[in-house]
């Protein structure tokens, strides 16, 4: 027995000297020869997330920041699976994916989920909350801007006169000819809010109103002659603001002399593409505002109270001074009245914004209008684009 | 015994240990090259020729990198094939693959156009950026006023109809105007060139429609344009290559992309260098789109999405601005050599045009054949002896039966064999009435007696000679084709190239046959070739179809 001892004791000694001397080589990385039983964990609590393509840089970052506090839910680790989709497919999209959560671009896309029939918002402690903002603007090539809008404003019938113009060399435009006509664009309204909005402010600033939008509006010739001149001088209609964008910046004035943007993604790829110059902010006189709200859901399939928990505290914390600094530098306005535009967080992009023509105060809003309203929208530019 | 106990012990920890520590093994070739995994997940990207060098190291780094999805490594295979080749061949169901990156997206929208599935693809996303340009020797754009003088396709028409020519700039030593042009069948930079074309030809920079493109004021405006093109070619490559070669009197100017072009000037070490004109009327940007195709599974489509991600990171796309090629990702910054250094302007084209419906570029493309110079070609033979070897003759028979087909019926024709000495099988006639002749005469061909190349040219140029004028301008070539060395003409190389200098006949070898054959045979043909500015094609029996088809496309 006491042999059987000195063996063991011995073979312990050697174990540790042949692990030391392996260390010392570099090799440091053991496993069994073996499968390993490894002790029970408990199950982390998975919360799927749609979320709307624009918010794609701002909400990975801030998923990061929160996993790295290895955040659990009663003793339960949390993981957070974004899963993204174009503005107006986020909603289309949850019967598929099955999430516990989205945040798509605006609210007033809530209205299309209340018209589904299983799945809704949840309410109470879990009721939507926006997390940042972004008013509707028109991003244009400085050069270009200046002239098209003097005044620093969107007008849009001077738009649609410029659009009427064989060449910027047009003595009401003031350019050069061999700069081509004037080049509008904007994303499909058949699968982004942008696209959808900017036929909702057409139709109010033809009429000189920001509320109370009807059919009869929408059915007015004279309208729907004057949106047709803007419309069917649009090039092309790409699937996403984020698409467009990225063609702005890709090939510059002779693609896009002004386009129709989020602010955010204006403010925050300001320092792209200087080989083109600077672009300029123009602000509607009366403007949508996303407010990105972030929405839990309930019915339809099965998400726990654990979900909804853990949901919650990722909201929380994307509401966090730290996640809304985090929003600044990525061209959000904050949600959390807290943090203001002027925070001195070295990653905020607003002071030097200004620059862009970027401003503080926000444009009046407009009245979302009703579904039948925005269908009749969306019917009046398939019909004079043919798209 | 206690010894060998404990040094028993010993040896078995020591064992256990080192196989815990050792690490798994990778997947690589003797020679040390990735190859894939037996779990890989295996995509395949088509890409246009002008991404080759790009895109291979791009392909090995990332499959090095051992990316995967599902726990599955991802492993690329690249194929590098032209725009309109892997169009036709996806089209055939004869190419099947995860990923597509032709030149341009309009592409995309023909082979949507052509198969009638709007629902092909399920991305469609830019790799990188170029834009079609008009290159221009550097001393013929500086006197038409470059760069502060805005110059495009009006300008290059009045100079074509100008009988003064480049006299016209106080430069009559340089000739005429002339140009090059590709097939819009194959070539992106062809297709949107002759876009560009019609857009010219109404003034429009965007709306183009099927009435505008079939308008006699359009087909006129093309076919005037037409006249100063003294080379068709296979595809922009092949010019690159000859501009480098004969310099500033092959042609004056050539439609191509800009990175094409920046290659010439960087890697090619021309003499003179080209600068880039971008047309005042608007012109194209080539896109290069990364386009995963609906056949892919779903597992497919998410490999394919990291592979594009890692081709967008900013080192990739560094490494692509290094061959010319403008980045698609816009946090990368412009630099050399997409710079006035290499004959481009960073701001580029100042307008662009719209891409018009597939119908429309369907309609352009049809044009291109009816507006296209009219040809004068002689078919010159090789019927020796050793001709009837492998069947090469057979297989010539058939390719010359199919370079017909592609010929227009008022193009003129004729047919000379050679072995010993030389025939005139079939004066030259337009091919509406020439081609039971032709067929005939191909059909009656024996291969017999010695090689005779000099002295057949010299019957085929006397055959092109006699030919009444025509009204238009026509192209007049010899398509040649031997399989061995000369060793048969009376007429001496320097006789033969005295002949033709000057004649305005481009003369188109192909050395055909086995390898050995091809070498015997370049060594004459190449010094032709030299000497009439044009490629040496070589050819066999596996591949004279293609290389009658391809070369059909130089007319």
């Amino acid at each position: 027995m006491r042999q059987f001892a000195r063996y063991v004791a011995f073979g312990y000694i050697a174990l540790i000297a042949v692990v030391a001397v392996l260390q010392l080589v570099g090799v440091t990385e053991f496993r069994a020869p073996f499968n390993v039983i490894p002790a029970p964990e408990r199950p982390p609590i998975v919360v799927s997330i749609i979320y709307s393509s624009e918010q794609r840089e701002w909400l990975t970052a801030a998923q990061q920041q929160f996993l790295a506090q290895s955040p659990t839910l009663r003793g339960r680790p949390i993981q957070i699976q974004l899963h993204e989709r174009g503005s107006l497919a986020v909603i289309t999209s949850i019967n598929q994916l099955r999430p516990v959560a989205i945040i798509p671009t605006s609210s007033t896309q809530l209205n299309v989920l209340a018209s589904m029939s299983s799945v809704r918002a949840a309410s109470g402690i879990n009721a939507p909350q926006p997390i940042a903002l972004s008013p509707l603007v028109l991003v244009g090539w400085k050069e270009r801007t200046d002239r098209l809008f003097p005044n620093g404003v969107v007008d849009w019938e001077r738009l649609r006169q410029a659009l009427q113009a064989p060449n910027w060399g047009d003595p009401s435009l003031g350019g050069q000819a061999n700069w081509g006509p004037v080049k509008f664009g904007h994303a499909s309204p058949r699968s982004d809010t942008t696209g959808v909005d900017v036929l909702t402010l057409l139709a109010y600033a033809y009429h000189q109103r920001a509320s109370g939008l009807s059919q009869s509006h929408v059915d007015d010739n004279a309208f729907q002659t004057w949106f047709g001149d803007i419309e069917r001088m649009v090039r092309e209609f790409p699937t996403s603001s984020d698409v467009l964008f990225t063609n702005f910046l890709q090939r510059g004035p002779s693609a896009y002399d002004v386009v129709i943007a989020y602010e955010n993604q204006a403010v925050a790829r300001a320092n792209q593409a200087p080989q083109w110059g600077q672009y300029q902010v123009i602000y509607p006189s009366a403007s949508t505002l996303s407010d990105h709200p972030f929405v839990i859901l309930e019915g339809g399939y099965e998400i726990t109270p654990e979900q909804q928990e853990a949901a919650r505290m990722f909201r929380t914390f994307l509401l966090g001074e730290s996640a809304q600094r985090l929003a600044l530098g990525y061209g959000f306005r904050p949600a959390n009245a807290a943090i203001s535009l002027n925070d001195p967080d070295p990653s905020n992009k607003f002071p030097t914004a200004t620059q862009l023509g970027v401003k503080i105060d926000l444009p009046g809003g407009v009245e979302i209008p009703n579904s039948m309203v925005a269908s009749a929208l969306l019917r009046l530019w398939g019909q004079q684009t043919g798209r | 015994m206690r010894r060998t106990s404990y040094t028993l012990l010993i040896v078995l920890l020591c064992g256990l240990l080192v196989a815990c520590s050792i690490p798994g093994s990778g997947n690589t070739s003797n020679n040390g090259t990735p190859t894939a995994a037996s779990n890989a997940i295996l995509i395949n990207i088509a890409y246009s020729p002008e991404k080759e060098p790009w895109l291979t190291e791009r392909i090995a780094t990332f499959n090095a990198s051992n990316t995967k999805v599902n726990d599955r490594p991802i492993f690329v295979e690249g194929l590098n094939k032209s725009s309109g080749a892997a169009r036709t061949e996806i089209k055939n169901g004869q190419l099947k693959v995860t990923i597509w990156s032709p030149s341009a997206s309009t592409w995309l929208e023909v082979l949507k156009q052509e198969t009638g599935n709007q629902n092909i693809a399920v991305s469609n996303r830019p790799l990188v950026l170029t834009p079609v340009v008009i290159s221009m020797w550097k001393p013929m754009a500086e006197a038409m006023g470059w760069p502060d003088t805005p110059i495009g396709w009006s300008d290059m028409l009045e100079l074509t109809n100008d009988p003064q020519g480049w006299g016209k700039f106080g430069h009559p030593e340089w000739g005429r105007f002339s140009w090059g042009h590709t097939d819009p069948e194959i070539s992106t930079s062809a297709l949107s060139t002759l876009i560009a074309e019609f857009y010219a030809a109404t003034g429009k920079q965007q709306g183009l429609t099927v009435a505008d493109v079939q308008s006699p004021s359009s087909q006129q405006f093309v076919r005037e344009l037409g006249r100063s093109i003294k080379h068709y070619g296979y595809n922009t490559l092949v010019f690159s290559d000859n501009m480098q070669k004969f310099g500033m009197s092959y042609i004056s100017a050539f439609p191509m992309e800009e990175i094409t072009l920046i290659d010439f000037n960087k890697f090619k070490n021309p003499p003179t260098p080209l600068v880039a004109i971008y047309p005042k009327e608007g012109t194209f940007w080539h896109d290069d789109p990364f386009i995963v195709m609906a056949s892919a599974s779903s597992e497919e489509q998410l490999a394919a999405d990291q592979f594009f991600n890692f081709l967008m990171t900013p080192e990739s796309q560094r490494l692509a601005m290094d061959y010319g090629f403008r980045p698609a990702n816009p946090d990368v910054p412009l630099a050399d050599p997409v710079s006035m250094t290499y004959g481009v302007q960073p701001q580029g084209p100042q307008s662009t045009l719209q891409i018009p419906p597939a119908d429309v570029i369907v309609a352009a493309k049809n044009t291109w054949a009816q507006n296209r110079k009219r040809a004068d070609i002689m078919l010159v033979v090789d019927v020796s002896g050793s001709m009837q070897d492998d069947g090469k003759l057979d297989q010539v028979k058939a390719g010359l039966g199919s370079f017909l087909q592609r010929i227009l019926p008022e193009d003129r024709v004729g047919l000379v064999s050679f072995s010993s000495t030389a025939t005139l099988e079939v004066a030259p006639e337009v091919l509406a009435e020439n081609r039971i002749a032709l067929d005939t005469a191909i059909q009656r061909l024996r291969p017999q007696g010695k090689t005779a190349i000099y002295d057949s040219l010299l019957v085929g140029k006397a055959a092109l000679d006699d030919l009444p004028p025509d009204d238009e301008d026509r192209i007049k070539a010899i398509v040649l084709l031997s399989d061995g060395l000369e060793n048969g003409s009376t007429t001496t190389f320097e006789e033969l190239r005295r002949e033709f200098d000057e004649s305005g006949i481009s003369i188109f070898p192909v050395a055909y046959g086995s390898e050995r054959d091809q070498a015997d045979a370049a060594q004459t043909l190449q010094g032709i070739v030299d000497f009439s500015r044009t490629i040496l094609v070589k050819g066999s029996t596996g591949n004279i179809a293609e290389i009658f088809d391809n070369l059909s496309r130089y007319f």
